[in-house]
């Protein structure tokens, strides 16, 4: 049966610093209220373990448990789903403390520890999580052994590890055999995921761009099949932004009814199948190399030639995506796409609007606008930098182009964009990345939200979509140095942005590649990757995986089982003399005379000798040889005497007596 | 009908265990035949939780999920070969009871002691009828008693009944336990009961009223003091006299012959009787006064002391 007695204070000390410790992290991934409901209760049932305090009775633990309930359906709108039922569970756990009456009692509550423990890795996998899930399990093994025997707590954390180093191949094999069936069974929670970093949106305004340049998180990594492309070719297309409402450049709904855009090869256009990896978004472009043609899952590709993904990118993806460079793009313009790409707002920056008007009027073909627009950046004083001064919201292109003369590339692009739609040229606005580093270790080039650009693309009958990057005009070193080497003043950019090639960069950049060799092989294993993985093992089939599986967990626990074995072996005495005495004595047990523990020779000769006289004679012989082989003061070196007396030992079989005396134990 | 044939199964599981375990002369160990394994409560709950995780896991394509539901199964296995070795290999040496009366509860004590190179942990040793057990670790080499309280409702000679050795270690998700009987028993003297006065000794009640009337017995002479006399009977005129410290002997009562016979309870059937004479063996002997015992087979003299009172005992409980 269970041990009756309930946990002791101890015991229920350790349970509650277990809690404390597994529930850490949700410090930062739940709201502020929950850990302040929680914290208290913990503290008052520790407490109370402490000093002793009666438990809450059963209608207090029940009002209790329903304000709980009340509380995480109050802040957030309802039980289920990632945050609010994690929320549910960490606050229960903790009024579960109140009701440790009993052994079962506190092996339900580890159990449900575990489920605790399950529920960190919805918000993170990192690799701090991974070193988290190891000192949790750890603790919460400890604590099972604990409540199962009393211990010392280190004897109880020495078991945990020993559990643990011997439980972890298997684990293995069934990590890497198990079969992964592809998931979601029931569907993902509306928020379910990491939570994003801060990336491209669906609007741009003066100063969004540059505020992404100051986050130097990785916005995703890529693998080139072979040679990277050349930087003015390294252009990253996220969303285009069609529409202008006086103040940013946006994407309107009404985009999604234009036709899908149309890419054609041309005579030296170069085909890039790229292997990309992109962080989380909250959006569901899926952003790929200038411009994208193919990609090898389900995805859109719309009006501005961006590929979308069918859901919001909610958790690092990795798929392959081919681009085209020196293609043509919408070699025919359909004309709402045209007139699209012509609207302006009534009235605004009537300043721009005549100077694109003065370029139409001197009958200057499409091409030359362009020139003509890109030369004015290049000519005239005009400045590229991380913090321009502030333009007015009404006449934001106006003030640009004719007041400050100084902004980062979202002003460009926009101010460019503006003149030639003003100038009857359909033009948009692409935003995405410019440029890559390539990893110090590894093979992957990483882009980072510091290379966040705006460009424009021109319409120009019979080449389709120009790409026309007006920064190059004004900062050549953007292309070909990335952000730091364009920028006068480096020190406002982020640290990993500066590229610096220092020791701190560079032990970055190695952990930046142990976290991506962690995402690739560790994290990213489901289906696809195992499916890849047993077919290099040469386990191809369903059936002769699963043989293999169980065949290797049968075999390893075999091991631990011998492994087990091995060490409760029975030790044996390393003095043959001793053993031959040992099995004397066993045999005399097994007859019915078992030698106490504390009785010596001499003394349980004697006392076998008085009940059984038959055996007297022989067992004295024994026992006076023994007595001088193994207590003489000078220790006999004579291996004679001594194989002798093994040799009588063992021939020494004591027959039971027929008539055995009741009560042999009791003293009458 | 019911009723018999539930009984009628009871008795045949019953006796399906006592076959599969006789009792067995000490020292008797676990050996594999004997040590079952099985998950507890608690190792359903947990296994349950597992393949919830395992599902969850699933949904969300989380790889350390997955990692933890995998490692947490993969530790339930191997602890479920650490707990079939703890208890594989015990063995129980001795076993020893004391005699007690009907109705009290007879304690057996085991003791346990293994060779093997590791500590036996979170060992429990409990009878059908008793649950509450305490836990001990047995190391190598190193004895360990525990006692198991029986019920001893008849008197009589009750054998040990079947004992179950069982533990939780490691972690409580499976249970190994081995049922054992060893050959051993207990004495069970019938319970003290009766109404009847405790009767005169037979032989000379004048002698008894002389010594009465004189107020003190006879007076023999000294002894030399041993250690334990009463400090009331040291002669102080007589050892001021001579070196060594002197102690009066008086003379001892005689003719205290008092006979408890079985014959003499005649309206009380055996059980009774034997109740009776118990509780007669009891008062003499706490009275001082020299008893002896009378049944149909058995006539001890009379005497006094510990040893004469356990064999009066002995042979009431088994008469």
């Amino acid at each position: 049966m269970a041990p009756a007695h309930p946990p002791s204070t101890a015991q229920r000390l350790r349970l509650t610093a277990c809690l404390v410790i597994v529930a850490a992290p949700h410090l930062f991934h739940l709201p502020f209220w929950v850990i302040a409901l929680a914290l208290p209760v913990i503290a008052w049932q520790a407490l109370a373990a402490r000093l002793a305090w009666p438990a809450p009775g059963r209608l207090l633990r029940f009002i209790l448990a329903a304000a709980a309930f009340a509380a995480v359906f109050a802040g957030f709108g309802r039980v289920n789903g990632q945050e609010a039922g994690v929320s549910l569970l960490l606050i229960m756990l903790s009024l579960k403390l109140c009701e440790l009456r009993s052994h079962r009692d506190a092996m339900v509550f580890l159990s449900l520890l575990c489920f605790l423990l399950v529920t960190q890795f919805l918000f993170s996998q990192s690799l701090a999580m991974a070193a988290y899930l190891i000192i949790g399990t750890w603790l919460i093994i400890a604590a099972f052994v604990d409540i199962a025997s009393v211990t010392s707590t280190r004897t109880a954390l020495a078991d945990s590890t020993r559990l643990l180093m011997q439980a972890l191949p298997v684990a293995a094999l069934l990590f890497v055999l198990f079969p992964r069936i592809p998931g979601p069974i029931w569907g993902l929670p509306s928020d379910a995921g990491a939570r994003a970093t801060s990336g491209l949106s669906d609007s741009m305004s003066p100063g969004s761009i540059a505020d992404l340049a100051l986050s130097d998180g990785v916005a995703l990594r890529a693998r080139f099949a072979g040679e990277a492309p050349p930087p003015a070719e390294r252009y990253w297309r996220g969303p285009v932004l069609w529409d202008y409402n006086g103040r940013s450049w946006e994407i309107n709904q009404a985009n999604r009814r234009l036709p899908a855009a149309t890419v054609t090869r041309a005579g030296n256009s170069q085909s890039w199948p790229v292997d990309i990896t992109l962080e989380a978004t909250r959006h569901d472009w899926l952003i790929a190399l200038d411009v994208p043609t193919a990609i090898n899952r389900s995805a859109q590709q719309g009006a501005g030639a961006t590929l979308h993904a069918d859901d919001d990118i909610d958790t690092r993806t990795r798929y392959l995506a081919t681009s085209i460079t020196g293609g043509v793009l919408d070699g025919n313009l359909a004309e709402t796409s045209r007139r699209r790409a012509l609207l302006l707002p009534s009235a605004g920056n009537p300043r721009a609007r005549d100077l694109a008007e003065r370029w139409v009027h001197e009958d200057l073909a499409p091409t030359a606008i362009v020139d003509a627009a890109l030369g004015r950046f290049r000519e005239q004083p005009y400045r590229y930098t991380l913090s321009p001064a502030p333009v007015s919201r009404d006449a934001g292109i106006d003030d640009f182009l004719f007041d400050t003369r100084e902004g980062f590339c979202e002003h460009y692009a926009g101010a460019f964009t503006f003149l030639m739609r003003a100038a009857g040229i359909p033009a948009r606005v692409v935003t995405g990345y410019l440029g890559g580093e390539p990893a110090l270790v590894g093979d992957y080039w990483i882009v980072r939200n510091s290379d966040a650009h705006a460009w424009a693309e021109v319409w120009l009958a019979g080449r389709g979509w120009v790409r026309v990057d007006p920064t190059a005009a004004v900062a050549p070193d953007r292309i070909d140095s990335g952000i730091s080497g364009s920028l006068a003043d480096n020190s406002a950019l982020p640290y990993m942005a500066r590229s610096s090639g220092s020791g701190w960069y560079r032990a970055q950049m190695v952990w930046d590649a142990v976290n991506a060799g962690w995402d690739r092989w560790f994290l990213a294993y489901g289906p696809q990757l195992q499916q890849q993985v047993l077919d290099k093992l040469g386990l191809a089939g369903w059936t002769r995986a699963l043989l293999a599986l169980t065949a290797g967990v049968i075999g390893l626990l075999v091991l631990v089982s011998v492994w087990i074995g091995w060490q409760m072996r029975r030790r044996r005495h390393p003095d043959p003399v001793v053993r031959a005495w040992q099995q004397i004595c066993q045999r005399l047990g097994a007859a019915g005379y078992p030698r106490a523990d504390n009785e010596g020779p001499r003394d349980y000769a004697n006392r076998v000798a008085s009940a059984r006289p038959d055996l007297a004679a022989t067992l004295g012989a024994l026992v006076e040889r023994y007595i001088r082989l193994r207590y003489a003061p000078v220790e006999c070196s004579d291996t004679q005497e001594a194989d002798l007396f093994i040799s009588k030992a063992a021939r020494f079989r004591p027959r039971r007596q027929r008539r055995a005396s009741r009560f042999s134990q009791t003293n009458a | 009908m019911g009723r018999a044939l539930r009984s009628r199964l009871a008795n045949a599981r019953q006796q399906f265990i006592r076959r599969r375990s006789p009792a067995t002369r000490v020292p008797l160990a676990i050996s594999r035949r004997r040590l079952y394994i099985l998950p507890t409560g608690s190792g359903g709950l947990f296994a349950l939780l597992l393949v919830i995780m395992l599902l969850g896991a699933t949904n969300y394509s989380n790889s350390l999920a997955f990692a933890l539901t995998f490692w947490l199964a993969s530790v339930a296995l191997v602890s479920m070969h650490h707990a079939h070795r703890n208890l594989l290999g015990l063995s129980i040496r001795t076993v020893e009871a004391e005699p007690v009366f009907a109705g009290q509860a007879a304690r057996f004590t085991l003791t346990l002691a293994h060779d093997a190179g590791r500590q036996r942990r979170a060992v429990r040793v409990s009878s059908d009828k008793t649950q509450r057990a305490e836990a001990v670790d047995v190391s190598a080499n190193v004895p360990v008693q525990v006692a198991v309280s029986i019920a001893a409702p008849v008197r009589g000679v009750m054998a040990c009944p079947r004992l179950r050795i069982e533990s939780l270690y490691p972690i409580g998700l499976f249970r190994s336990w081995s049922w054992l009987t060893p050959r051993a028993e207990v004495l069970v003297y019938p319970a003290p009961a009766g109404r009847e006065r405790l009767p005169e000794p037979a032989g000379s009640d004048d002698a008894r009223e002389a010594l009465r009337q004189r107020g003190r017995e006879d007076f023999i002479g000294q002894r030399s003091y041993i250690r334990g006399d009463s400090p009331r009977d040291i002669d102080w005129k007589a050892s001021a006299r001579s070196d060594a410290l002197l102690v009066r002997e008086y003379e001892q009562p005689q003719s205290n012959q008092l006979w408890l016979d079985y014959e003499r309870l005649g309206t009380l059937d055996h059980e009774a009787r034997l109740c009776q004479l118990v509780l007669w063996v009891m008062r003499a002997e706490r009275a001082g006064q020299a008893y002896g015992l009378a049944l149909a087979d058995t006539r001890l003299p009379p005497a006094i002391g510990s040893a004469h009172y356990r064999a009066c005992l002995r042979a009431l409980a088994l008469a």
